[in-house]
């Protein structure tokens, strides 16, 4: 596993890039085409903000490069990327599935990927669960949560 | 209706009353969960505000608050672990006496403390708000300029060990407002053509998720206990009032520390809770026993940690700044709720400021009514296995982000920030800098441009408005403090090395 301070310089690499990037982007001509007044017109801040960010990334740049740090563990790293993956599938579920089905298997699932394996809890508590929150929010708080396809009130 | 009685009115409706004592009992259980904390417990009870009334929804949040602050405290006294990060002195001293078989009354002294430290605190919060409220109203652009500037100086505060990493998290958050429609002249920004993106970032969902989608991405990667905490019981037993008389210092000193700590930019009940603590063995009688179940100890910090709850509202609600992160969320919701915190609140919307102020009373009064019937049956939730509760936290966050405009984009948004978030945990860039920048930029952009067309584009008669010049040399000690106390720091280690060789 790569060391915190070299994770640590590439995120501000990143940001070094994307500061960069956008800074460019201040410069398209309809940021020069719109109103100024005293000479300040929408590019002004943000190209403030970006030439901060790009010093401030440089820094940390250097800092981290120039930092002995020992390797990250990559114990459980594996298992969080997992994680995060099925959390992403769930947004992705939740968006075309709809709330109320890919919330019961969200919580069904995401305990047995990190180790549990009571069967009969996660078949209760994700059915309980989902349609306790589904309930509360689209019946008692009037939020309208996504939809499936098939059915027309959930 | 004079404004103080329908502030009492609405703080006493039904809906409001049932709120704070939801919102308090949550909190409790977030602050008994090692780890959750006040923000995601805040986080997690958003989407519920979105269809509530003003006062029932402000006082859910503040019941969150509150009872995050004090529930850690049960975990310390029982566990040897801080629930949160505020009760981390309170196991100092509460470990010992639970020992010594006084789990009972080291409850019993944390919940009396943690309920004078936070009725102290809105008494300050009373007193100093419509003070400080009526004092901005000489505020210019210009002030308004240098206020936002002397709040980036919480993410200093917050960074200590990371001041370069924390400022350029800052400098993101400061960028990521600009995306999306320029407040002056209606400029789209950093849209890149994609339409959703026109109504800029939302704040919400930022916070959802780096504060606790990250959270939970984190503990997955732990070794989780699958079978929950051990079991065991505790009771509540009040001390009597004698053993107060000879303490009731240490209680006020500890309150008015809480509250001048709580006011201070980026400071929080943590930072709070151990000024107080060294401040009590420092002058305490009994200070040989502290660190090993003395309840000046618990005094100190439990009384302290809550005295921040109000007056963290103070800067929050007169001037519209968020003191910490969890101010930030908080300061997002109300205005979710159609509330614009600042000075105009105390002139517009009296009633609703009386009500925070009652609600904020009665939280404190139910945080102790809470602890009292309930402290033997909250460490029961330690029992949930974490693997079960990751995704039912997550789900109600997921809801969260989703209901602040039913947007799927704002669930993209949130998940994004999650990972962002994780990564930054991982690398050490800390988080609540990014989020503080988001609050301010609006402020701090708007107020600099009108500024400047005051001042005809002259940034240099920024400096000659003695408020601003005020502001702009406090940001400019904050700032530099640090590296000073480095140099300092240095400068003693090369004398120290000399003295030696002589």
């Amino acid at each position: 596993m790569p060391s915190q301070g070299a994770l640590s310089a590439l995120v501000a690499g990143v940001l070094l890039a994307a500061a960069a990037v956008f800074g460019w982007d201040t410069f398209r001509d309809s940021y020069h085409l719109s109103r100024a007044v005293q000479g300040v017109g929408p590019a002004f801040f943000p190209r403030l903000v970006l030439i901060g960010m790009a010093g401030l990334a440089v820094v940390v740049i250097v800092q981290e490069l120039r930092r002995r740090s020992a390797p990250l563990s990559g114990e459980g790293a594996a298992r969080a990327a997992a994680a995060t993956a099925l959390t992403v599938l769930y947004g992705i579920g939740v968006a075309t599935v709809g709330f109320l089905l890919s919330s019961i298997a969200f919580i069904a699932l995401m305990p047995v990927l990190l180790g549990y394996r009571r069967w009969p809890v996660l078949a209760v508590l994700s059915v309980v669960y989902a349609v306790a929150v589904w309930w509360m929010f689209e019946r008692f708080l009037l939020i309208i949560l996504p939809h499936s396809p098939w059915f027309a009130t959930f | 209706m004079d404004p103080l009685l329908a502030g009492l009115a609405a703080a006493f409706e039904p809906a409001s009353l049932l709120m704070v004592v939801i919102g308090t009992v949550i909190g409790v259980l977030v602050g008994v969960l090692p780890g959750l904390g006040s923000v995601v417990g805040i986080t997690m009870v958003l989407p519920f505000t979105y269809g509530m009334p003003q006062t029932a929804s402000i006082a859910l949040m503040l019941g969150v608050f509150c009872g995050s602050c004090y529930g850690g405290s049960i975990t310390a006294i029982v566990l040897n672990t801080p629930g949160t990060p505020q009760a981390a002195a309170t196991v100092l001293d509460g470990y010992p006496m639970a020992k010594r078989g006084e789990a009972d009354l080291a409850i019993g002294w944390v919940t009396a403390a943690s309920t004078l430290g936070g009725l102290f605190s809105v008494l300050i919060l009373i007193l100093a708000a419509p003070q400080l409220a009526a004092f901005s109203l000489q505020f210019t652009p210009i002030e308004y300029f240098a206020l936002g500037i002397f709040s980036l100086t919480c993410i200093a505060n917050v960074s200590r060990d990371a001041m370069a990493k924390g400022l350029l998290a800052g400098m993101a958050g400061l960028f990521l407002a600009t995306i999306g429609t320029d407040p002056v002249t209606g400029d789209l920004r950093f849209t890149f053509d994609v339409f959703e993106l026109s109504s800029g970032i939302e704040l919400v969902p930022v916070i959802v998720g780096l504060f606790a989608f990250s959270e939970m991405f984190v503990r997955t990667a732990e070794r989780l206990d699958l079978g929950g905490a051990e079991r065991f019981r505790v009771g509540f037993r009040l001390p009597p009032l004698r053993e107060w008389r000879p303490r009731l210092g240490i209680l006020l000193r500890s309150c008015l520390i809480g509250s001048f700590v709580g006011a201070l930019p980026g400071t929080g009940a943590a930072t709070a809770s151990f000024i107080a603590y060294s401040e009590a063995k420092r002058v305490s009688p009994r200070r040989e026993r502290m660190g090993h179940g003395e309840p000046d100890g618990l005094i100190a910090a439990e009384s302290s940690n809550n005295a921040v709850t109000g007056s963290a509202l103070v800067p929050t609600l007169a001037l519209g700044v968020p003191g910490d992160p969890v101010t930030a969320v908080m300061l997002g919701a109300l205005v979710i709720q159609g509330v614009a915190p600042g000075p105009q609140l105390f002139i517009d919307q009296m009633p609703l400021v009386y009500a925070i102020f009652f609600v904020l009373i009665l939280c404190n009064i139910v945080m102790f009514a809470t602890g009292a019937l309930g402290a033997p049956l909250f460490t029961r939730v330690l029992r949930i296995p974490e693997p079960l509760l990751i995704p039912l936290v997550m789900v109600i966050t997921l809801v969260g982000a989703y209901g602040v405009r039913g947007n799927m984009l704002d669930v993209w948004v949130a998940l994004a920030a999650g990972a962002v978030g994780a990564v930054m945990r991982v690398t050490g860039f800390p988080i609540a800098p990014m989020v503080i920048g988001m609050v301010l930029s609006p402020m701090i952009e708007q107020s600099l441009r009108q500024g400047l067309v005051v001042t005809r584009g002259s940034f240099l008669a920024f400096f000659e408005r003695p408020i601003a010049l005020t502001l702009f040399a406090l940001t400019a000690a904050i700032f530099l403090w640090p590296l000073v106390q480095r140099l300092r720091g240095k400068g003693r280690g090369k004398a120290a090395e000399r003295v030696p060789d002589a």
